[in-house]
């Protein structure tokens, strides 16, 4: 999964490669259309749609977000402003009602992700006012509107398969054709791929910010989180997970939540975030914090067996010392960090890209968790003491009584109430904390760090030159002819 | 070490040490277990100092205590306050005094009785311990 966002310890994701990943999501998107002419039964149709409704609000906000985070000049707006007119005017359509037996589609949600990550590296890393080459910016805008057109044909073409009471109807409907024809205006304009130099916009270029502190520490900070994500990935997503690593794994998650929270709230404090925006950041963080809570208090009811995966519990080691360091005062070590301690620092806006950067990484890890959880509870791999069972199920098995008595531990069926309040407990904890980064991904729109503070202005960290022949751009990540637009 | 799961629908434990030293080793996983309780309040409470990170080292001495044989639940321990010292019955007990609660019982372990595995158990609480600043109570 980590290739997913094409974050390696050595190769931070660049705007251009989270939009290469976000067409492949969407290029999966289209490969699960059924074949035309195949009759698809009513109730996964219906499914589908409902799926793919669900997402929508969530692949607008990042669209918008990174839409508007593309560096133009206000004379050039008018090449964005069809589409983002279009993605904001869906936007404002009241939505259909979310069921909520459904979950929303996975890839859309996968893609608003790689959409929202793109956005936050343009704001983050390229300072306000940067006039930049049109076609750069245009680059960007022909990526976001070709996975866009992806996505609402797709859409498309499931509502039409549907039956009518799964299909939203209304104005809705009519936006998302508005959308699809936007966006396919302009991608039938595109003479070639475009490539540009906002493409190699990367998490590096925002790491060389810190007064003191040079890029060497910046990267070593990084290649530890994407260590955390990959090490934990492959220990919760293994076969035969094991308990510690799974508390472990939702620890880690409790401590990212309850700082970005506290980040957030800083962020208002410090003007770089709007406080509504920076509230409603604060509350989603909680709520994923206390649901990841709940989460381990229930895996602590429940036991794998001995063992457990070294290389994550190095990196989770590793990972806590960093946070612990960032967020301590060296003054007052013993008390609680305030909001108003982080939004007296130099750092502050690295906090919010890094703890944006941690949310969307512990979306992943969530998702993973919740779905280990519920492998492991299918596989009876669960173990409770006897005593607990016997006294939970009826009727009670004879050997259970008999275990009971000696003190031994069983496997528990899923149905123990014990075992599906893990199951139940890592479904919301995952559901919460992809709200949590959502929230979060808003908290970089509302205030662009000013000229001389962050990147490039300030004379630190590299952009790459401005792209102005016909040839390959140079050092960009795609090796290819490109053609002006005329 | 808690052993192998045994065939059919019944999981068996083989147990390294029996009575009093497995309570007393049962005594620290609960005692530790308390500790985490701790943290997690103080984290839904809204603390973002040290309680924060000790939750997730309270997890690792936890994981380690249970490789060295101590069995989680197996007794309920009931923390109060005034069992710790210093405090009144119904207050809530810090957690580095859950530590050195856990810390006790490990060390009251007969020398002859201590499993291999429980050293680094030993080891890793220590550390915990050592890391952490003057427990503010409270904070």
């Amino acid at each position: 999964m980590a290739g997913e966002w094409g974050v390696t310890g050595q190769n931070p994701a660049s705007v251009g490669e989270l939009l290469e990943q976000a067409q492949r999501q969407a290029w999966d998107l289209t490969v699960n259309l059924p074949p035309p002419g195949e009759v698809d039964r009513v109730r996964t149709a219906a499914d589908r749609v409902r799926a793919h409704l669900g997402a929508w609000p969530g692949l607008i906000e990042s669209a918008g977000h990174l839409l508007r985070s593309i560096p133009l000049p206000d004379r050039d707006r008018r090449a964005m402003a069809q589409l983002t007119v279009a993605v904001e005017r869906l936007g404002q359509t009241v939505p259909p009602r979310r069921s909520q037996k459904v979950h929303p589609d996975e890839r859309m949600t996968r893609i608003a992700s790689l959409l929202a990550a793109a956005g936050d590296l343009l704001t983050d890393s390229v300072p306000q006012g940067d006039s930049g080459a049109r076609q750069d910016a245009l680059a960007v805008r022909d990526k976001v509107a070709v996975v866009l057109r992806t996505a609402a044909t797709t859409t498309t073409a499931y509502i039409e398969m549907a039956p009518n009471t799964a299909r939203p109807g209304g104005l809705w409907d009519s936006r998302l054709h508005d959308l699809a024809h936007e966006a396919r205006q302009i991608t039938a304009s595109i003479v070639a791929e475009r490539a540009g130099r906002y493409d190699d916009v990367a998490t590096s270029a925002a790491l060389s910010v810190f007064d003191g502190v040079d890029g060497g520490e910046g990267l070593d900070r990084y290649a530890v989180f994407t260590g955390w994500k990959t090490a934990t990935e492959r220990a919760v997503t293994g076969r035969f997970a094991r308990g510690v690593d799974m508390v472990g794994t939702t620890s880690d998650l409790v401590v990212v939540t309850r700082l970005a929270a506290l980040t957030f709230r800083a962020g208002a404090e410090a003007g770089l975030v709007d406080t509504g925006v920076a509230n409603r950041a604060d509350i989603a963080a909680r709520r994923a914090s206390a649901a990841l809570t709940q989460t381990l208090r229930a895996l602590r009811d429940v036991a794998t067996g001995p063992g457990g995966d070294l290389e994550r519990h190095d990196a989770s080691r590793q990972f806590r010392d960093i946070l612990a360091e960032l967020y301590r005062d060296p003054r007052h070590p013993e008390r609680s960090c305030t909001p108003s301690d982080l939004a007296a620092r130099d750092d502050m806006p690295q906090l919010l890209a890094d703890i944006r950067l941690l949310l969307r990484s512990g979306q992943d890890l969530a998702r993973a968790l919740h779905t280990c959880a519920t492998g492991t509870a299918h596989r009876q791999e669960f173990l409770v003491p006897a005593r607990v069972a016997a006294s939970t199920l009826r009727p009670v098995p004879t050997e259970w009584l008999e275990a009971s008595r000696h003190g031994h531990w069983l496997r528990a069926p899923a149905s123990l109430p014990q075992v599906a309040r893990v199951v139940a407990d890592a479904a919301r904890g995952n559901e919460l904390m992809a709200e949590a980064a959502l929230a979060a991904a808003g908290t970089s729109r509302a205030h662009r760090p000013g000229p001389g503070t962050v990147g490039f202005a300030a004379g630190v960290g590299r952009m790459p030159e401005p792209y102005q022949g016909t040839g390959p751009a140079p050092g960009s990540s795609r090796d290819r002819g490109v053609r002006h637009h005329p | 070490m808690r052993g192998q799961v045994g065939q059919g629908a019944v999981g068996t434990l083989t147990r390294m040490v029996t009575g009093e030293s497995q309570r007393l080793m049962d005594e620290a996983w609960a005692w530790v277990a308390a500790a985490e309780q701790e943290c997690s309040r103080r984290i839904d409470e809204g603390s973002v100092g040290p309680a924060l990170f000790l939750l997730g080292d309270c997890g690792d001495v936890l994981a380690t205590l249970e490789e060295a044989g101590a069995q989680p639940q197996a007794v309920h321990l009931k923390i109060a306050a005034d069992d710790v010292g210093g405090g009144t019955a119904g207050e809530r007990v810090a957690p580095a005094l859950c530590l050195a609660r856990a810390e006790a019982a490990l060390d009251a372990i007969a020398a002859d009785d201590r499993s291999t595995l429980l050293l680094p158990a030993r080891a890793e609480l220590r550390a915990v311990v050592v890391r952490q600043p003057v427990d503010d109570r409270g904070q």
